[in-house]
């Protein structure tokens, strides 16, 4: 219990990635929660990395989330600017009325 | 010991606020949540000993990224939905979905043994006499297909009006309602728990190692990362460079666009303006004034 090892880690990222998936998946009201839910998942991946890093003594993961930090700001802005195009058009950004796409 | 205790706390301050991001009603508390789940991972990462990127986590998501979107939220200008937390008219509409669904089972369930034990007995006179009489087996099975089916016809009318519900509909209610996503998240959550429990590392792991950690005696967190980055990572570091030029083009080229009814200067007109077109020399005659 007071030793805290790998699994530790492990666990703490597996909670945060599927905490990030519920959003995603359960979320029914705007396309912003969706997008930090990314950004949850995301951190689950870089903790895991982080962790592997740290417990095998090799700094490629460390290097390895400073690339995934990278591609997830440039989702994030790309991500919020579709969002905004998007409400400028519909005045909404509700899941349930995206369904321009549908035939 | 101090170190697990600041692992639980921070663990526990990461877990509790990313469910609040999900669960939050209003977006702005879920930005601000978001924040506060950054903060403490970063200060899981110290724990770690990836101090940059414990620094790189607060300065680029906390200073950047989570304020774009609060940027955003507040841009946006959404509705907050209602007062209720968003799954409590899921929980409703499941509890509803599932009371309906059962008493259509049990509805269902007793008419159809109530019409077999009938049907049983009135069978005993007429079918298996037949059969007995014809020794037609043909017709044994036929009037059991029969039997079966008019018996499952008879009891799904039945208990469709009692429960004053067509089956149809009620399964189509009960399965938009089901969670079917809490469903896939908890498989998800033991299946990656199992391979937590399961997982060791190859023995030999640390040899195959292609950049070991130095002692932080001997140089910090940020001077390995920096001599790493810009040796055997530089396509990698050119490229992620790359990736961000394209993001910031890319979201200017999305969101900008040309106002009507505001005035700009334009530069090249206002050089290119010559003096006929721009100055009128006009005689004035006395006492009559001039028409501009």
């Amino acid at each position: 219990m007071t030793e805290i090892g790998l699994n530790h880690y492990l666990a703490l990222s597996a909670i945060l990635f599927i905490l990030g998936l519920a959003g995603i998946i359960l979320n029914r009201k705007n396309v912003i929660t969706i997008l930090m839910s990314i950004e949850l998942m995301l951190l689950g991946a870089n903790i895991n990395f982080v962790a592997f890093s740290s417990f095998l003594n090799d700094l490629a993961g460390q290097v390895f989330t400073l690339f995934i930090l990278t591609v997830a700001a440039a989702e994030a802005a790309i991500g919020l600017a579709i969002i905004l195009l998007y409400f400028r058009n519909r005045n909404n950004i509700d899941i349930n009325e995206i369904n321009t796409m549908k035939g | 010991m101090m170190q697990a205790l600041a692992f639980y706390l921070f663990s526990a301050v990461t877990v509790l606020s990313a469910i609040m991001v999900v669960t939050a009603r209003n977006p702005v508390h879920s930005v601000l949540f978001l924040i506060l789940a950054f903060f403490s991972a970063a200060g899981l990462f110290i724990l770690l000993g990836a101090e940059f990127l414990a620094m790189i986590l607060v300065v680029v998501y906390v200073g950047a990224v989570a304020v774009l979107f609060l940027f955003v939220v507040m841009m946006l200008d959404i509705p907050v939905p209602d007062t209720k937390a968003w799954f409590i008219p899921e929980a409703k509409a499941l509890i509803t979905a599932s009371v309906k669904f059962f008493s259509y089972i049990f509805a269902f369930a007793f008419f159809a043994f109530a019409f077999y034990a009938a049907f049983y007995l009135f069978s005993l006179y007429v079918f298996d006499v037949y059969a007995l009489l014809h020794r037609d087996d043909v017709a044994t099975v036929a009037a059991v297909a029969c039997y079966f089916a008019v018996g499952v016809l008879v009891s799904r009318q039945l208990a469709s009006m009692l429960t004053g519900d067509k089956f149809g509909h009620l399964f189509t209610v009960f399965y938009r309602h089901l969670p079917v996503g809490w469903l896939i998240m908890g498989i998800l959550l033991i299946e990656l728990m199992l391979v937590i429990n399961m997982w060791g590392s190859y023995p030999m792991s640390q040899e195959l190692s292609t950049a070991p950690t130095p002692p932080s005696m001997v140089m910090s967190n940020t001077v390995a990362l920096g001599n790493l980055i810009y040796t055997d990572y530089i396509y990698a570091f050119q490229i992620s460079g790359m990736i961000l030029l394209l993001a910031m083009i890319g979201a200017i080229v999305l969101t900008h666009r040309k106002r009507e009814g505001v005035k700009r200067q334009n530069v090249s007109n206002q050089i290119n303006r010559t003096k006929e077109e721009s100055v009128e020399l006009v005689k004035v005659k006395t006492g009559q004034g001039v028409q501009i």
